[in-house]
């Protein structure tokens, strides 16, 4: 590298080659160098936690892949052709169950940033339950009706969140107390994380319960990882990483849940975005400095475009699309799902042709809506799906992404409060040539 | 329920960072920062990854496209690269001239493949480390043969065969052991990082042009697979290719549609 160096200082050129803004310059993409130079973007990742187990109670609150999915009320479910392959018309199987509460904060930003008018504000609220289902038809590969997403939205009394966000507030102010065995701060504890009496909220009408009366059959069964003398995270992962997985119905994918943090790039710098050490630069790679002029550049166009075959050659080598999304991933290589609500996608393969946010159609079931991104689905996915990767049977989607109305409209609500509406995807295949 | 309440910082009821955060450390564990190296995002880099392929021949047989360069690096370990060439090109722009820089990359492990790559970027570093990539995913297989007879391992090309591009031709002539490769500097690497040992080469053309040189050269040497001698006219079954299982049925449902 000695001898790089020294042709680098010799042409007065930056070297910094380990430098994360120095990425791909692309003359069109100054706003990706923007995101790296903060070191952080708006865009949230689920990571894989941890497989779910025997013991696991799933609840609506959490945010999973594979496995069976959890809806809103065990009495509401969605349209049965809803879940039905559009091709084939035989059932799914669940990829993802999102757990992804809107509130006008990200509604009123998501507007702004794409310049879409709202005109009710009535369905979004924070304290709704609001979930997506992602399913795909493993038997139609590269079908475009082969992949479906279902909103699912659970209204909430009023007096019941105002109760809750009460709880919140306390059980964050006496964080350091929580320790006590006061059965008042356990409840606190247990609305605040909402991991065990999930389901006595399903069960129970929203109206009518009483927060403190369901948290107490939460705390009545009281988790063995509750107790005071908690023993450490890294063995309570261990425990949970010793029981059994938990075994869904035949042709389900296992199931793990996810956490979600937000995208960072501080991260070490992935390998691609580093020149190897092996790399040779011959004495006279850098010897003279000879200029292209505008003609002889022209020309050499000229010949690569005069050949189809080089041409699509040369594009499919030099896939800016694809090489950017390998970048970006590269940094948190382990990521599963993008969340952005109302940010842009990041994408797989070219749009060049078809731009893909002008095609998202408007809601059918709310037409003077219009639908944003909200989240896609990464090919790391697959990875943990799959018991074993296969040519025949594997999946081959490059991403998934996730269009919902910006206005959380739903048509009708159940008597369990619960409503359901097909949203747009948009799947990005794997480029086959 | 061990760690959460330390890690919510910006603590919102709505929105997914605002609920699902945090709730990661509800089964006990933190992140998981251990990266594992290669996380392959297309199915073939999978299939690499799992140990499914285990040698690039395959990929050559079907014509599969490679998308991660990583796949190359996993099934050719021993690549060696090089930068041939690093050179400003400037464009004239209503602001002035906009400065941009081209470089020449060869990959090639010295046992029947090579790859080139040429990429313009604004920065020196970006453009090595693109060509690098291209190099790789451009990587092909290289038919050596004998000059005389055909003793020992193959040191030589097979047939004569030529390239070209731009102005430049370039033709490969087998040679006898211990030639050597009698070529250009940069026409020599490339044979040399694709495990020719012994090669005549002559070239027309404006051959000062590198990048020209050695796309002839790189075209020539690809053609030594397109060349079909007697010895391979045995007829060959032709094994579907893996990917193509489903091509059929999607294009049947594509017609249909339309």
């Amino acid at each position: 590298m000695a001898g790089l160096d020294a042709n680098m200082s010799k042409l007065n050129l930056k070297n910094d080659i380990t430098e994360t803004s120095n990425l791909y310059n692309h003359p069109e993409e100054d706003d990706t160098e923007n995101i790296y130079e903060k070191g952080q973007s708006e865009v949230y990742l689920g990571f894989v936690d941890t497989s779910i187990k025997e013991t696991d109670e799933v609840t609506i609150e959490d945010t999973f892949i594979g496995g069976e999915e959890i809806w809103l009320h065990p009495e509401s479910k969605p349209d049965e052709s809803l879940l039905k392959c559009g091709n084939c018309s035989k059932k799914m199987k669940l990829l993802l169950q999102a757990f992804t509460p809107l509130d006008t904060e990200q509604v009123d930003e998501a507007s702004r940033k794409n310049k879409i008018q709202v005109t009710t504000k009535k369905f979004i609220n924070g304290d709704d339950d609001r979930v997506l289902y992602v399913f795909i038809c493993t038997d139609c590969p590269r079908h475009p009706k082969s992949v479906r997403c279902i909103r699912g939205v659970k209204k909430r009394g009023k007096t019941f969140h105002a109760t809750l966000n009460e709880k919140l507030r306390t059980s964050n102010e006496e964080e350091g107390t929580k320790i006590d065995i006061n059965p008042f701060d356990l409840n606190k504890l247990n609305i605040a994380n909402n991991t065990n009496n999930g389901n006595s909220f399903n069960s129970n009408n929203p109206f009518e319960s009483n927060p403190f009366s369901s948290s107490i059959i939460g705390q009545q069964k009281p988790d063995s990882k509750k107790e005071p003398n908690a023993p450490s995270a890294k063995t309570l992962r261990k425990l949970h990483d010793a029981e059994k997985d938990k075994n869904f119905s035949e042709g389900l994918f296992p199931g793990y849940f996810l956490y979600v943090e937000r995208e960072s790039f501080k991260n070490k710098i992935p390998d691609h975005l580093r020149i190897p050490d092996n790399v040779r630069i011959s004495k006279d790679a850098i010897g003279e400095i000879e200029t292209d002029d505008e003609t002889s550049l022209l020309k050499d166009i000229k010949a690569l475009k005069s050949d189809p075959r080089t041409e699509k050659l040369s594009k499919f080598l030099d896939d800016d699309v694809f090489q950017k999304f390998q970048e970006i991933v590269g940094y948190n290589s382990l990521q599963v799902l993008r969340y952005d609500f109302g940010g842009k996608p990041l994408y797989y393969t070219d749009t060049k042709k078809v731009d893909l946010l002008k095609i998202v159609p408007k809601p059918a079931f709310n037409p003077s809506s219009q639908r944003v991104f909200e989240m896609q689905l990464m090919p790391k996915m697959i990875i943990d799906l799959e018991n074993e990767a296969s040519f025949k049977d594997g999946m081959e989607w490059g991403t998934i992404l996730i269009f919902t109305d910006i206005e959380n409209y739903i048509p009708t609500f159940d008597k369990n409060a619960v409503g359901y509406v097909e949203e747009y995807v948009k799947v990005q295949w794997e480029p086959r040539e | 329920m061990s760690a959460p309440e330390g890690q919510q910082q910006e603590q919102r009821r709505g929105g997914f960072g605002g609920r699902n955060r945090g709730r990661g450390g509800r089964r006990g564990g933190g992140r998981n920062t251990e990266e594992k190296g290669w996380v392959p995002v297309t199915k073939l880099g999978r299939l690499v990854r799992a140990g499914k392929i285990t040698s690039i021949e395959e990929i050559f047989l079907h014509s599969l496209p490679v998308k991660e360069f990583q796949i190359i690096d996993t099934l050719l370990p021993d690549l060696k690269d090089d930068v041939m060439n690093i050179k400003p090109v400037q464009k004239q722009t209503r602001a002035g001239q906009r400065t941009r820089f081209k470089a020449v990359v060869i990959v090639g492990d010295g046992n029947g493949h090579v790859g080139l790559g040429i990429k313009t970027a604004k920065e020196v570093a970006s453009a090595i480390r693109a060509g690098i990539i291209i190099a790789k995913l451009s990587i092909i297989p290289i038919r050596r043969g004998y000059w005389g007879s055909n003793l020992g391992e193959p040191h030589s090309l097979a047939t004569k065969t030529s390239g070209k591009c731009g102005s430049v031709t370039v033709r490969l002539i087998p040679a006898p052991r211990g030639s050597g490769i009698v070529a250009s500097p940069a026409v020599k690497r490339l044979m040399q990082l694709a495990g020719v040992e012994d090669v005549y080469t002559s070239s027309t053309g404006s051959t000062r042009t590198l990048e020209n040189t050695l796309k002839a050269a790189f075209v020539a040497i690809g053609n030594t697979y397109g060349f079909l001698t007697p010895n391979l006219w045995a007829q060959h079954a032709l094994v579907p290719s893996p990917l193509d299982v489903y091509a059929d049925e999607a294009s049947a449902a594509y017609k249909k549609k339309y």
